[in-house]
């Protein structure tokens, strides 16, 4: 870029959001398309000890060059359950120490880099070369993507240290400290770039406009900017993704707290200062010393995260509680299963699914008359649910790999095929709700209501089925499990009494969104039907409920 | 509750009223609940005055026909406008809520009223 021209490093500035933006979005999309079970038993083959996630955190942070585009990395990977939060931490931790390590080592071209990735990754996205991998291109494009936007970014605010004003106000820092940690914060959650404040902060040093001291209070003021600057930029994210970025911006933010403070209490009370000792043991020029200064600080984020391993998931879980979906998608009694006897595993893996199986009637709620949630909200719990059902498949997997009776044997496989017929049902649901939402779309535009009643009807029908099915597998009570058989019966005849209606009340080619509705309507009850838990043998049939060959049981007469 | 108790010799008449939703659902079931008597045997719903059902008023209706096949008895549905006998019916419950025959029961005699 030539000249500084204000416009165009505005534009500059905007397009580099946007691009971190997007790309974020789509790294996490994507992720969560590639969140299969042998993906994540690589993860976290990756991923297994604390070391190994460190490890990789510091790769991480050398890498992205970024300990913003880091943490945004690694909520992508927690957000989408490729990773748990525990060791997520340790990576954005470590990922702050990896950033300090390449302006040591090597003059890497990062711009390069993100260039070929986006490149190779957009390029093999369009030309599809491996259906199974289109999700980890389209990754590495948006990968590109974001790490171009912050690339933008400090492109955009790079000419900001030769400008007048702000070597004025440089200048002004070397009458007071506080006024040097306020400028680094400023600076980093304009510029993006900590070791570009650093370079900034070397080289006003190195010119005597500022004094060790002042310079290394703009490295601290940094380290705090880091932690706005991830909440700034993560303000959209709810749940685990913000519970990430608070814990960079708390661990980064009393490292340079901590320093700053430090430096203060030094400067006023005539105590050795880090610096004096840094430069008097190791001998170091001033402007290595800022460099020395800025890793230990880095070096600090990382002893904060380990000083209270312990508590970091319940402060962020008050924090930023996990949202309903995340919730859901979470195991909550599979994960206890470990070391346990098979019966008492599947007892477990039963409960997990009725999680999913008490959720399912909320599927609904953007189409039902009492609902009260978006239709954004409905499809994340409807991947919640896929994500918590391959949790539980996975786990059924692994079990299924040991030695087991013949009785927990036959076990395992309903508890597989019950799944496999939930995730049907997920999937029967999420596109009934989608149809329905059409054809009243379609309706109100065309300014008829053929098929409101009917739509309502099913819609209305349907969840009452679904919250029944809840009900009568988590009870197990004779009387709820008759009910559900009852009114999740074969409607063969009403279905097509129904279709013969619509067609002979639309015009020709008219009804065909209803029908489809209809369809798909009929298809999840008969799936509810197949769903529906036999009548347990021990149970006395009630009084007028009679017990079928197949187990399930009917109502003889509900009226007389 | 959406509309009110009466009795009937050997049950009770819900006389709905308005919307049955999510809003007033549990009162009503609670309020059916209680009206239960040890002869009562059937629940009637009284669907003349009601303009709306959604899925948590059918809930209340099935709760109520539960109660009442657990005493050997039996649940109907009253006046019921052609838009609530197709809900019933698509929501399949149009064998465990049938019509009211009034034949079975004298005219029913006030004894309560909540909402």
């Amino acid at each position: 870029m030539g000249g500084f021209s204000t416009i165009s490093s505005a534009a500059l500035f905007l397009a580099g959001l946007a691009f971190f933006f997007h790309g974020l979005d789509g790294v996490r999309d994507s992720l969560k398309s590639m969140a299969g079970r042998q993906f994540r038993k690589r993860v976290s083959r990756l991923t297994a000890s604390a070391a190994l996630a460190a490890f990789w955190g510091f790769i991480l942070g050398a890498v992205a060059q970024s300990a913003s585009a880091a943490s945004f990395i690694v909520s992508g990977f927690v957000s989408s359950r490729l990773l748990p939060l525990r060791r997520g931490l340790t990576m954005v931790a470590w990922a702050n120490l990896g950033t300090v390590l390449l302006p040591f080592v090597a003059s890497f071209n990062i711009r390069t880099a993100i260039t070929l990735v986006l490149g190779m990754g957009g390029l093999l996205a369009v030309s599809r070369p491996g259906r199974a991998l289109l999700p980890a291109w389209r990754g590495a494009f948006m990968l590109g993507l974001l790490m171009l936007g912050l690339e933008f970014l400090k492109e955009a605010t790079g000419p900001i240290p030769q400008m007048p004003w702000f070597r004025e106000a440089a200048a002004q820092v070397d009458q007071s400290l506080a006024f040097g940690f306020l400028l680094g914060l400023l600076a980093r959650m304009v510029i993006q770039s900590t070791s570009a404040i650093v370079i900034i902060a070397v080289t006003l040093s190195t010119n005597g406009i500022l004094d060790t001291w002042h310079a290394a209070m703009i490295v601290h003021g940094a380290g705090v900017g880091v932690g706005l600057s991830v909440l700034f930029l993560g303000s959209s994210a709810r749940g685990l993704p913000r519970q990430l970025a608070y814990f960079q911006a708390i661990i980064n933010t009393a490292a340079g707290a901590l320093l700053a403070i430090g430096a203060a209490i030094a400067k006023y009370g005539g105590l050795p200062n880090i610096l004096d000792l840094l430069r008097a043991s190791l001998g170091m020029e001033p402007n290595r010393t800022l460099a020395v200064v800025f890793t230990v600080q880095q070096a600090i984020t990382v002893v904060v995260a380990y000083a209270c391993t312990n508590r970091w998931e319940q402060w962020l879980a008050w924090l930023s509680p996990p949202t309903s979906a995340q919730s859901l998608a979470t195991p909550q009694f599979i994960g206890q299963g470990a070391g346990m006897d098979a019966t008492s595993f599947l007892d477990l893996a039963k409960h997990e699914q009725q999680r999913i199986v008490d959720a399912i009637p909320g599927l609904l709620d953007s189409v039902r008359a009492d609902g009260e949630r978006e239709a954004a909200e409905c499809t994340r719990d409807a991947e919640s649910c896929h994500a918590l059902g391959d949790e539980i498949r996975d786990a059924l997997h692994e079990l299924s790999e040991s030695r087991l009776d013949r009785e927990d044997s036959e076990e395992l496989l309903a508890l597989d095929i019950r799944q496999r017929t939930i995730d049907q049902l997920i999937d029967e649901l999420v596109r009934f709700t989608a149809a329905v939402a059409a054809e009243r779309r379609q309706e109100e535009a065309a300014g008829v209501a053929h098929g409101t009643g009917l739509l309502f009807g099913m819609t209305e029908g349907l969840h009452l089925v679904l919250t029944q099915l809840a009900q009568a597998t988590r009870e197990q009570a004779p009387d709820d499990i008759a009910m559900l058989s009852m009114i999740a019966g074969d409607r063969g005849d009403l279905v097509e009494q129904l279709r013969a209606e619509i067609v002979s009340s639309s015009a020709a080619g008219g009804g065909t969104g209803l029908q489809f509705a209809m369809a798909l309507f009929e298809r999840s009850i008969w799936l509810v039907g197949k769903l529906a838990p036999p009548m347990p043998p021990e149970a006395a049939a009630p009084e007028g409920t009679a017990v079928s060959e197949s187990g399930s049981a009917t109502l003889e007469s509900a009226a007389h | 509750m959406a509309g009110s108790i009466d009795t009937i010799p050997d049950g009770i008449v819900v006389a709905l009223s308005g919307r049955l939703d999510s809003a007033n659902s549990a009162e009503t079931l609670a309020v059916i609940t209680a009206a239960w008597g040890p002869d009562t045997r059937r629940v009637v719903f009284d669907c003349s005055a009601v303009s709306f059902v959604s899925s948590a008023g059918l809930g209340v209706m099935v709760q109520a026909a539960r109660q009442a096949k657990a005493r050997g008895g039996s649940a109907h549905h009253h006046a019921a406008s052609p838009a609530i006998l197709q809900l019933l019916r698509i929501a399949g419950l149009g064998a465990v809520i049938t019509a009211y025959v009034p034949a079975e029961a004298p005219a029913p005699t006030p004894t309560a009223s909540a909402g």
